[in-house]
């Protein structure tokens, strides 16, 4: 019952979102497998995809203070990796998933011990150089036959039962326990020793260092568990999108990683978990009022949360709650 | 000076930051159950030397020994793990910890802090009321207090302590002077203290820089009767 009590709003969040699908095509008296409700189903298993992405994003930025300009190589591997393997190696998707998690834990490795061993904004070059070259490989013509090069990676046979075209409400699903799982995962371990360590390695990581810690090693972790999960959501979303293609590793996903989480609030789990849902859904509505002019105005909206909400919607409102509590 | 054997020793050590040459041959001597107070004017050095014992800094020669092996070129968290609980300057804390958090993170093996909690509440009743409030909601003399009950918690064997009283305000230094008070005799303490009746009051043994080099050490005995002597060795007595 306590714990019960204790998640209730997270559990009647989730159970919102199980219900979705179906209230949706109650309420427009469609199908569920077609028109609005189906629409609707694949605009929120990107927001569950980005927000899983986003969430990887802020353990390292929001908890360890890890600034990394280069967070869109994992999610593009992520969806190279599966796209190869399905399309050209003919592999299941369980195989090429545990491929998935064992490549970016790889990648991961090799450039936390490289990047890592220098701090503030030299990391951020280091992780920076890297993504780009990982973007300049995804385009490079010499690979095309098996990346598509500038074209990126088409039609990869995704498995019938998870088919977003034909099943989609499958794929819907799919995504939210996704999204659910990692989020979880995340959470436990921003709330087990290892996540105030990392919180103390933000803070101040000389004072870390004298309690006795060895900072490079937590650092390294939350840079694997992060690269492993934007490696996890990239797949997803080449799924979804049925190809992976180089925009997956450029810099501008980085920064949508980025600004999810400042939007949502950076150092909260449920920020990001906003923040991508703000961004994706926003994003679709000026879309469809101002047409291809709509970036332009997302950049407004970016500089008015900036300056309006400097801890993002999730900081907002916890020193709202605390000057309410304050009063009282 | 009469001593029991030394915990922790320094000798000749010279350390640099960047191109400046701040400590210019260190020799200091911490003895076992005592507390020894490190004193000397602002930029002698005193805190340059806790930062090189603990390895933030790293001397470019001379030699530290803890409790007979070489400290000097360990990466920090070796040489907190030897047992040695280090106070920062300015109140270290981590301000967005709770109390219990900041304490609990500073657990070296499981059930460190079951076992110190008590004797930390007893010394800092603050810390117990105020155990789940983040580390920047607290007053500056709580932050101090928690400051070093966080090196207390682990099994630590020396304590070095900067500049306690920096800042706060006379009722503050008093309680925490009490709390310290508690440790003499339990515990080898390393204390940076510009106050000098704060050192006096705790320490059984001083040492005192000037400009990179040991000057004197001795008894603290010998400078609170001579008040020339610490006139001559401190400057405003």
């Amino acid at each position: 019952m306590k714990i019960i009590r204790e998640n209730a709003p997270a559990l009647a969040l989730i159970g919102a979102m199980v219900l979705f699908p179906f209230a949706i095509s109650l309420l427009t008296g469609e199908p569920i497998d077609a028109g609005t409700p189906k629409f609707w189903q694949g605009m929120l298993a990107q927001v569950f995809i980005l927000a899983v992405y986003a969430i990887s994003y802020d353990l390292l930025m929001g908890y360890a203070g890890i600034l990394s300009f280069g967070h869109a190589m994992f999610f593009g591997a992520g969806g190279y990796v599966v796209g190869i393997l399905l399309k050209h190696a003919g592999w299941s998707l369980p195989a090429a998933t545990l491929a998935v998690i064992l490549s970016a834990a790889a990648l991961s490795l090799l450039i936390g011990v490289t990047a890592l061993r220098v701090q503030g904004v030299y990391l951020t070059m280091v992780t920076l150089a890297f993504a780009q070259m990982m973007f300049v490989i995804s385009e490079a013509t010499d690979f095309r036959e098996w990346t598509g090069a500038e074209d990126g990676l088409q039609s990869i046979p995704v498995p019938a039962w998870l088919s977003p075209t034909h099943q989609r409400l499958t794929f819907y699903f799919v995504s939210l326990a996704f999204c659910i799982l990692s989020y979880y995962l995340v959470r436990r371990i921003t709330q087990s020793p290892t996540g105030r360590v990392l919180v103390a390695i933000r803070e101040n990581e000389l004072r870390a260092r004298a309690i006795g810690y060895n900072t490079f090693v937590y650092k390294l972790v939350a840079m694997v568990v992060a690269g492993i999960m934007a490696a996890l959501a990239g797949m997803m979303n080449a799924l979804w999108n049925l190809n992976a293609n180089p925009n997956m590793l450029a810099t501008s996903t980085t920064i949508n990683a980025l600004l999810m989480t400042i939007i949502g609030g950076a150092g909260t789990l449920s920020g990001p978990l906003l923040g991508a849902a703000f961004i994706h859904l926003l994003g679709y509505g000026l879309n469809v009022a101002f047409g291809p002019r709509w970036p332009l105005l997302f950049g407004l909206v970016y500089v008015a949360i900036v300056l309006f909400l400097p801890y993002g919607f999730m900081g907002a409102w916890r020193s709202w709650l605390l000057k309410r509590r304050l009063k009282m | 000076m009469s001593l029991k054997q030394p915990l922790l020793s320094l000798t000749g050590v010279n350390t640099y930051i960047g191109q400046s040459h701040i400590l210019q041959g260190v020799d200091l001597i911490v003895p076992a159950g005592h507390v020894t107070a490190l004193l000397g004017r602002n930029g002698a050095g005193k805190t340059t030397t806790l930062r090189s014992i603990m390895g933030l800094w790293r001397p470019r020669s001379g030699q530290i020994v803890f409790d007979g092996a070489r400290l000097d070129g360990l990466p920090t968290h070796e040489i907190a793990a030897r047992g040695l609980g280090y106070v920062p300057e300015h109140r270290a804390i981590f301000r967005d910890l709770s109390v219990f958090e900041n304490l609990q993170i500073a657990e070296r093996k499981r059930g460190d802090l079951d076992r110190a909690l008590p004797k930390l509440h007893t010394l800092f009743p603050d810390l117990k009321r105020f155990e789940s409030r983040a580390g920047r909601h607290l007053s500056g003399g709580q932050q101090q207090m928690l400051a070093i009950a966080r090196a207390m918690v682990a099994d630590n064997r020396l304590l070095l302590i900067d500049e306690p009283s920096e800042g706060l305000a006379p009722i503050i230094v008093g309680a925490i002077v009490e709390a310290l008070k508690q440790l003499k005799g339990q515990m080898t303490v390393l204390l940076v203290e510009q106050n000098f009746r704060m050192a006096a009051a705790l320490s059984d043994f001083y040492c005192v820089l000037d400009d990179g080099h040991t000057v004197r050490a001795g008894e603290m005995a010998e400078l609170t009767s001579d008040a020339a002597l610490t006139a001559r060795l401190l400057g405003a007595g």
